[in-house]
């Protein structure tokens, strides 16, 4: 599998079973959310950037390409009460925060892993109670060999 | 020639039919609920609900302000606004109060 698509995947594994979403981790999801969907977590990816000053020579005379994979995280949840509602997205922003950093290599060696910044939470009126969001905005910096997108090496 | 639209309308909000009973500030009054589905869009992404909104006619409810408590089938809602159709009727927008 592309190199993204293990990062999209890691971060789907580490952010499933947490304490407030359990296992309402979806990745790439394009059907809408019902209540018993939620409160929920999606993962999406974003842009894949070279770092063009990172590249450097392998022991097997291969390139070593420095990639770095945005990576949206947004939190949903529904609540009567929307302070509640914000206070039960803080606390999962909580959660993903220690989760992500728990091993920070995500079990895919990533070399370097990034909060880069968290969206004002969103607030829809709409309906008998109040939607809720925040998006978390992460960096995921990997390595792999020029040619070989599927494997991360070190 | 002046339409009484208020006269009109009574017939509209008959319990016989499908109207039903609220309860606002104290009173008992008479309007049509629905509680349709409703997608909520958040971002880049939709939620599935329910919109609770009471039909009635303006002068049932008038002077109600947004965030006051009306009752119907055993459950509060919080006015979230009113909408006016200009002919006598109200649209009360409704959400679950805590």
């Amino acid at each position: 599998m592309n190199a993204s698509g293990q990062i999209a995947n890691a971060f789907k594994a580490v952010l499933t079973g947490l304490t407030t979403t359990g296992a309402k981790a979806y990745r790439a999801r394009s059907l809408s959310l019902g209540e018993a969907n939620l409160p929920a977590i999606l993962i999406n990816l974003g842009a894949d950037s070279l770092v063009e000053d990172e590249l450097s020579g392998l022991s097997d005379g291969g390139l070593g390409e420095t990639w770095v994979q945005e990576v949206s995280v947004v939190a949903l949840t529904k609540a009567v009460d929307s302070e509640v509602g914000e206070d039960t997205l803080l606390l999962i922003k909580s959660e993903i925060e220690v989760a992500l950093f728990t091993d920070p290599t995500l079990g895919i060696s990533i070399k370097y892993l990034e909060i880069t910044s968290v969206s004002a939470p969103e607030i829809s009126t709409e309906g008998e109670k109040t939607g809720l969001s925040i998006e978390i905005n992460c960096a995921a910096t990997y390595r792999i060999k020029q040619g070989v997108p599927d494997a991360i090496i070190n | 020639m002046v339409i009484n639209f208020n006269a009109d309308n009574k017939y509209l909000f008959q319990l016989n039919d499908f109207a039903e009973r609220f309860t606002w500030s104290g009173q008992s009054l008479e309007g049509i609920f629905d509680l349709e589905f409703n997608l909520s869009s958040l971002g880049n992404f939709d939620l599935e609900g329910t919109a609770p909104t009471m039909e009635t006619p303006s002068g049932n409810v008038a002077g109600i302000q947004q965030g006051e408590i009306i009752a119907v089938r055993g459950v509060d809602y919080k006015l979230v606004r009113e909408e006016q159709d200009g002919l006598g009727i109200s649209f009360l927008i409704l959400q679950k109060a805590v």
